[in-house]
């Protein structure tokens, strides 16, 4: 039975007439391997460069993780301090904060110390927007301040009043300090005979720092300023030999001005009442510059704002380190620590997060928590450089061969 | 100047090659396929794939082609077989007027599909056994046993006077 299939088979097959085979398979076939080999090649080149993209993300994601995702450790002030975004925070939980101010609007913000985010917050019993409004003409320094260490703000809780004759006015009963690691709010009583403060501070040991009227002691004449410490803790509180900003030693001041004028010398209070003032160091010092005290970084180094006239060499708001006058003039130093400052009168700054200066010019006292994603950013578009330039070249020689071949 | 020697003497091989089995290559493709274009083009494709690799094959192209032949042809089929007109409305017996043996076993061998028609060619044509066959086309020698009997079955419905040619029963 096979036999007879395989013979029919066979005489199928040998009655067929075979036709031609085309004349360019060789070189077709060639081609066809020559692609194949640039597809390989420009496999593995993505690979390559998909392998290297993904290890440059990876990189910088865990080097994102320590400066942003959970943050500098122990935090940092940024070299920018942005406007706030994104909702109002109410977990007040945030851990540390670098930067304190009550905006344009009367709304308090802080900056995470961990990730450089402005956000507004709400803080219980703070000062209505119209409050803050009645106040303006008191107030000399900041209404919010964060403590050093970057881990409590506190506030006064001012509310509206009716005066003497009727007209609004405001009282302070309590002073509100809200521990940021917990989120718990304390109260702490304003020290006795004292009303809404001028300014609030911390001073280096932590206990609160706030300018006062005192009791008047001439009809129709403005009461002196007077200074109290006051524990947190205890709710024990003091007067104080200096106001404004003491530095960690007690022995000298920077005073918050009384208006914005322009300064030539940099105003301080010693204990001992010599003359501290010194003189601005004109090759660094912007000529016709306001100066308003924002802490201590060191026994002898103020963090200041400085407000420069449009013609100066450093132009607009910016945060400095000085050096107090009690030091040598060898020691002097003007170091610009933050260029962009918000416009908002109450600053205050979590001033432990500056690094002890080492006497280099290169050294960063700040952090740029935008670099970061904008170097992730940067390396994507390499990667993705790379590889669309790897396309071209592989298509400028598909193209070509094909060129070739047609020209045969 | 190596170089270009090794690759004149590679085109010369496959072209010695084309000239001297492309009819029986092409034969071959023919009983695959049971159509001259397709087989025609089944055998160009394959010897397209044998001048690509030929540095790996060119000691034995003819066994590259066959396999290549072999699959490619299968391969078409499952891409074709979504239009591929149902074979029940040619399941009936040959044209009457098919007296000759070889013309009736041609065009019953186009009803069948290409996985029978593999397996013939090589069992019947090639002489393959049931082992070899299935190596060739990796599958079972089972397979190749059970796709074998349903080929004949096959024939013989599709074309009764085969029954003298193939066989009363497998």
């Amino acid at each position: 039975m096979t036999d007879e299939l395989r013979t029919t088979l066979h005489r199928i097959a040998d009655d067929l007439r075979p036709g031609p085979v085309d004349d360019d398979l060789w070189q077709r076939g060639r081609a066809a391997r020559g692609r194949g080999h640039d597809l390989a090649l420009a496999a593995v080149l993505a690979l390559v460069v998909s392998v290297a993209g993904i290890g440059a993300w990876a990189l910088t994601d865990d080097r994102e993780a320590q400066v942003a995702g959970t943050g500098v450790a122990g935090g940092a002030i940024p070299s920018r301090i942005l406007e706030p975004d994104g909702p109002v925070v109410t977990d007040l939980a945030i851990g540390t904060a670098s930067v304190a101010y009550v905006g344009e609007d009367g709304m308090p913000v802080l900056v995470n110390a961990a990730t450089g985010k402005a956000s507004f917050v709400e803080l219980p019993s703070f000062p209505e927007p119209g409050v803050i409004e009645l106040t303006a003409d008191l107030v000399t320094g900041p209404l919010l301040a964060v403590s050093p260490d970057g881990r409590r703000v506190a506030y006064a809780a001012t509310v509206p009043a009716d005066g003497p004759d009727g007209q609004p006015s405001f009282s302070t009963s309590w002073y509100h300090v809200v521990d940021l690691t917990t989120g718990n709010t304390s109260l702490v009583e304003v020290p006795p005979g004292t009303g809404t403060p001028r300014a609030i501070s911390w001073t280096a040991d932590g206990e609160l720092s706030v300018d006062v009227y005192g009791r008047p002691t001439e009809r129709n004449a403005e009461p002196p300023v007077e200074s109290w410490t006051i524990d947190p803790d205890t709710g024990d509180s003091s007067t104080s030999a200096l106001t404004g900003v003491v530095a960690p030693g007690g022995g000298i001041s920077a005073t918050y001005p009384l208006d914005d004028e322009p300064v030539t010398a940099v105003p301080f209070e010693t204990a001992d009442g010599t003359d501290p003032d010194r003189a601005l160091p004109t090759d660094l010092y912007p000529d016709n510059a306001s100066v308003t005290p924002v802490g201590w970084a060191d026994d002898h180094l103020l963090v200041a704002r400085v407000d420069a006239p449009s013609d100066s060499y450093v132009v607009g708001e910016h945060l400095v380190l000085l050096t107090s006058p009690d030091r040598p003039e060898s020691e002097w130093t003007y170091r610009i620590l933050v260029r962009d400052v918000p416009d908002a009168p109450s600053l205050s700054l979590a001033v432990d997060l500056i690094p002890d200066l080492d006497g280099t010019s290169s050294q960063q006292l700040t952090h740029d928590f935008g670099a970061a994603e904008d170097e992730r950013d940067i390396s994507w578009m390499i990667g993705l450089g790379v590889a669309a330039a790897i396309a071209v070249l592989m298509a400028l020689q598909w193209l070509w061969r094909r060129f070739l071949s047609r020209g045969r | 100047m190596t170089g270009s020697m090794e690759i004149g003497d590679d085109e010369a091989g496959f072209d010695d090659f084309v000239a001297c089995r492309s009819g029986a290559l092409m034969r071959r493709a023919y009983l695959l396929t049971s159509d001259h274009h397709l087989a025609q083009d089944l055998l160009q494709a394959a010897l397209l794939q044998a001048a690509k690799h030929w540095d790996r094959i060119h000691t034995s192209p003819e066994a590259f082609v066959r396999h290549t032949t072999y699959h490619q042809n299968i391969s078409w089929w499952r891409r074709r077989k979504v239009v591929e007109t149902p074979l029940t409305s040619h399941d009936g017996a040959g044209s009457p007027t098919d007296t000759d043996l070889r013309l009736s076993l041609e065009v019953a061998l186009a009803r069948l599909t290409p996985k029978q028609r593999t397996v013939l060619v090589l069992r019947f044509y090639e002489d393959l056994t049931e082992v070899q066959t299935a190596a060739a086309l990796g599958i079972s020698a089972g397979t190749v046993k059970s796709t074998t009997r349903q080929a004949l079955g096959r024939l013989r419905a599709l074309a009764p006077d085969l029954a003298e040619l193939i066989g009363a029963d497998a």
